[in-house]
């Protein structure tokens, strides 16, 4: 480049140059100057013309201005020195803060550049009336008031919070107010002329980081040659920090060196917490939402469409979050489940409710799982919006349908059982009712269950303690045969209490089966083993009464002969022997009474021989197989044996009672024992002979009209069955007595007149033996009437 | 005069039935046991028997059969205090035997004088046949 480019340059330069020599006095001390060489930009910012000025002293031409003067030894330290100074000066020619930088191109030669001052507050430099440097006329006036007003701007500087420094091109200090010195703990310290690494040393050891760092981002604004911002930190030796937005604003010479660097920052430590905690909560926020386990999504309230929806929620439904968003809800849902959404969605809007169970989703795949949702209002980027939380309760479902299934199953069990079976809890109410107790009770379930188990079922009120010792001990509670009445009538149950000992439910079951048949049964077989075993002894001992029993009996019938038979020939010889007549010998006998007595004896031992005959009667029917039987020739001999056995007890006359027969004709035989139903039919007989009498003597008595006892006998087949039915004309029997006539031990005779086993039996060798069926058709004065069925084959239930 | 054998080995009944016989104009022989009435009937030819079923040492039965071969033309009539006691069928093919069994007590001993009466006569009847 020629001079002339460069004198262009300078020409057209936005700075103000101004080209000086020094001039000395006599011993070498700068005493003026003069200029040389000035740009139009210097005549601007100083309204200085060339023409005036050019190879004129500066004393001459700035005569006014002490200032400018007071600068002299500066200059000439510099023009015979070397190095480079700056100041700043406000020129009131055009009313502008300028940066002055001095520098020495040669030896008794300076050089000033001007440079407009932007980023500092005018009205503070210009109230500060600093005098234009050119005015070196009243050079001390100006000092004065420059130091005036270098200290009102020094107050400025340090009543601000911020910090404000200056440094050279070389990064030395050159002003930094209060904010500043105190924040880097130099107040103390000589700071000026010292870069930022100098100055680490002079105060504590923990700004160290923070001066290495403003060095560096020093140099970042200088290399980008603008201002620069950063967010500086800087640590406190209390072990706090702070941290400024920091301008920094690097000013060049007009030649482009570095001539200083303004530094400017406002705490914002404040704002930077403030921000960090936000930052810091809205993180919280988001990794909650992305985090969280369960789906969440968020809807407005008014269009239904899905806002956000956090990652759980889309790895349940299949879908992604971009498919999600601004979806309708019910895309989630299959068909069938939307109108329950539907109304779900709206009582969660309205606040009625905040939770709804087991929703139906359909995922993007096609399967549909369950969910619970617990729903929140909240108001979301400017929406009223629902917020949702899902979980998945497809398992739990499964589990309780499954559990459903189960359940039914073991109540179905329960139900089905033939016992009754009631649980109650500790304190006896009942929580179980099955459907035999039902059926028992006439009560139902529902009726039943929460109610106390003495209300239910009065009877069990005694029970309670055998539930409460079931549970206590942990043991089963027996009460087997347990009787009690109903309608006048004996029923048997066995009652079980079982304690409930898993998953610690407190409580009991109560079992209650109903075993009057087999009571009754057991109770009949009872007796007809004792009747067989009477009929054992019976026969063991017939023989050894029957032979001297023939000895008293047939004796006194030869006694009998011998003293009243007129005509044997035997008597005559051996009265005629005697000297006496028969004739005599029976008149003293009959006076005597001895044939009486003969007839007492006879009698007696008849009856002594009917008893063993009637207890052999017992020992016989088991010594005979069931053999086919023609029924009717059974009847008329058990006709015959009661005539004979009513002639014995002469209590009254079998022989007078009427018999009407009416037999089918072609009768089938019968497997049976003949004895054994021989023996019902003279049981059923001889009641009905003794009910019969008793009636018509009653009726005598108390002189009532009556019809003569009558039995009616018919015999007639039924498919396999042939029935027979004895009736009679008797007074009949009571309802309440009928019911129990098979009973064992129950008789309405008096006491020592009967046993109360013979209907019992007769039943029992009927239905049991035989497998036939026995019944009882009766009213209160109008006859009884007895059917008994016996199976043509021998399917019957054969002991 | 008919002869009958009383076979019992319970003196009272055996002389009872003999007592009525007697009245009734009967011969009478007893013995109360088998054996000894074996040895009877082979010189006393009796008529007819009334034979109690247990004895000591030979039962009512094997008399009745060892009998029948010594004395053909006696018929016999059991009596007996055993109430299991039936008619074996060995005795109930021989028509000597009368198909009636009694049991004692017998109270009317008039039942068992015509049983054997008839008896008789059957077995005479028979008898003529064979001839």
């Amino acid at each position: 480049m020629k001079l002339e480019d460069y004198k262009h340059l300078i020409a057209k330069a936005p700075f103000g140059y101004a080209y000086h020599k020094i001039l000395l006095d006599d011993t070498g001390k700068p005493i003026d100057y003069e200029f040389i060489d000035i740009n139009p930009a210097f005549e601007r910012i100083t309204g200085l013309e060339s023409s005036q000025i050019l190879h004129r002293k500066a004393t001459e031409i700035l005569s006014n201005r002490e200032e400018a003067w007071s600068r002299i030894p500066v200059y000439g330290d510099i023009a015979l020195h070397g190095g480079e100074k700056e100041f700043e000066l406000y020129s009131e020619w055009n009313a502008k803060w300028y940066k002055v930088q001095i520098y020495s191109p040669e030896k008794n030669y300076f050089v000033t550049i001007y440079n407009a001052l932007h980023s500092i507050d005018k009205t503070t430099r210009v109230r500060s009336k600093i005098p234009d440097v050119i005015d070196i006329s009243n050079i001390k006036h100006t000092e004065e008031a420059l130091r005036e007003s270098e200290e009102r701007l020094q107050l400025l500087l340090n009543s601000t919070p911020d910090i404000i420094c200056f440094k050279d091109a070389q990064g030395r200090w050159l002003v930094a107010n209060k904010a500043d010195l105190e924040l880097f703990s130099l107040t103390a310290v000589d700071y000026i002329g010292k870069t930022d690494m100098e100055l680490a040393d002079f105060t504590h050891p923990v700004y160290k980081e923070a001066f290495l760092t403003c060095a560096q981002t020093d140099e970042k604004a200088w290399a980008a040659r603008r201002p620069c911002q950063s967010d500086e930190t800087i640590p406190l030796p209390d072990g706090s920090k702070k941290i400024y937005d920091v301008m920094k604003v690097p000013l060049f010479y007009p030649n482009g060196e570095r001539r200083g660097l303004a530094v400017l920052g406002h705490d914002i430590t404040e704002r930077k917490l403030a921000e960090e905690a936000l930052r810091d909560s809205q993180m919280r926020y988001k990794t909650l939402f992305e985090g969280c386990p369960h789906g969440i999504l968020v809807a407005d309230l008014d269009h239904q469409q899905i806002l956000y929806a956090n990652p759980s929620i889309c790895y349940m439904t299949g879908y992604t979050e971009a498919e999600l968003t601004n979806s309708s809800i019910f895309l989630l849902h299959p068909m069938e489940e939307r109108s329950r959404v539907k109304e779900e969605f709206e009582a969660l809007s309205r606040g009625q409710k905040t939770t709804a169970d087991a929703i139906a989703f359909l995922r993007k795949d096609g399967i549909v799982f369950y969910a619970d949702v617990a729903a929140t209002l909240a108001h979301i980027s400017g929406y009223d919006c629902l917020m949702g939380f899902f979980t998945d309760v497809t398992e739990r479902k499964k589990a309780e349908e499954e559990l459903k299934k189960a359940k039914s199953y073991i109540s179905n069990i329960i139900n089905s059982m033939p016992s009754v079976i009631i649980g109650v809890d500790v304190y006896g109410k009942v929580t179980q009712w099955n459907w035999e107790a039902e059926r028992k009770t006439g009560l139902a379930s529902g009726e039943a269950i929460g109610n106390s188990l003495e209300k239910v079922i009065p009877r069990l009120a005694g029970e309670m303690e055998k539930v409460r010792r079931a549970i206590m001990a942990r043991e089963r509670q027996t009460d087997p045969k347990r009787s009690y009445q109903e309608n006048g009538e004996i029923f048997y149950e066995d009652i079980t209490v079982y304690p409930l000992v898993a998953n610690g439910v407190e409580g009991a079951v109560i079992r209650i089966d109903d075993v009057t048949d087999r009571v009754r049964l057991e109770e009949m077989m009872v007796q007809s083993e004792k009747m067989l075993s009477v009929g054992g002894l019976a026969a063991g001992m017939a023989h050894e009464i029957n032979n001297p029993l023939a000895g008293i009996i047939q004796n006194v019938c030869n006694i009998e002969n011998r003293l009243s038979d007129l005509h044997m020939p035997a008597n005559l010889r051996s009265a005629e022997l005697a000297g006496i007549t028969m004739e005599a010998i029976h008149t003293f006998m009959e006076s005597r009474g001895i044939l009486r007595m003969v007839r007492n004896i006879k009698e007696s031992g008849s009856r002594v021989a009917g008893i063993v005959e009637n207890m052999l009667s017992f020992a016989r029917k088991s010594e005979f197989a069931i053999s086919p039987q023609n029924i009717s020739d059974l009847l008329e001999k058990t006709l015959e044996l009661a005539a004979t056995d009513y002639d014995l007890k002469k209590q009254y006359d079998f022989k007078s009672i009427q018999i009407i027969k009416e037999y089918e004709e072609n009768l089938p035989l019968v497997p049976c024992e003949a004895s054994k139903i021989q023996q019902v039919f003279l049981n059923i007989l001889s009641n009905g002979a003794q009910a019969m009498h008793g009636n018509i003597v009653k009726q005598k008595y108390f002189g009532e009209k009556f019809s003569p006892p009558c039995f009616i006998l018919r015999l007639k087949k039924e498919s396999n069955m042939l029935c027979i039915e004895m009736e009679d004309n008797g007074p009949g029997i009571e309802e309440s007595i009928r019911k129990r006539i098979f009973e064992p031990f129950f008789t309405t005779k008096p006491a020592g007149a009967g046993t109360g086993l013979g209907l019992s039996v007769s039943y029992f060798i009927i239905t049991e033996t035989h497998g036939g069926s026995m019944s009882v058709e009766s009213e209160a004065g109008n006859g009884t009437k007895f059917i008994i069925r016996l199976p043509l084959n021998k399917t019957g239930n054969m002991l | 005069m008919k002869t009958i054998l009383i076979l019992d080995d319970e003196q009272a009944v055996r002389e009872s039935f003999a007592d009525y016989f007697e009245d009734q104009q009967w011969r009478t022989i007893q013995s109360e046991s088998a054996e000894q009435a074996l040895e009877l009937i082979s010189h006393e030819k009796p008529d007819a028997a009334i034979i109690d079923v247990r004895l000591p040492g030979m039962n009512g039965n094997e008399f009745i059969r060892e009998a029948c071969k010594k004395n053909s033309n006696m018929v016999f009539v059991l009596c007996t205090g055993s109430p299991k006691y039936n008619l074996p069928k060995t005795l109930l093919d021989l028509p000597c035997v009368s198909h009636n069994l009694f049991k004692k007590p017998v109270c009317n001993m008039n039942d068992i004088e015509k049983a054997i009466l008839q008896t008789i006569e059957k077995f005479q009847g028979k008898l003529d046949q064979n001839e």
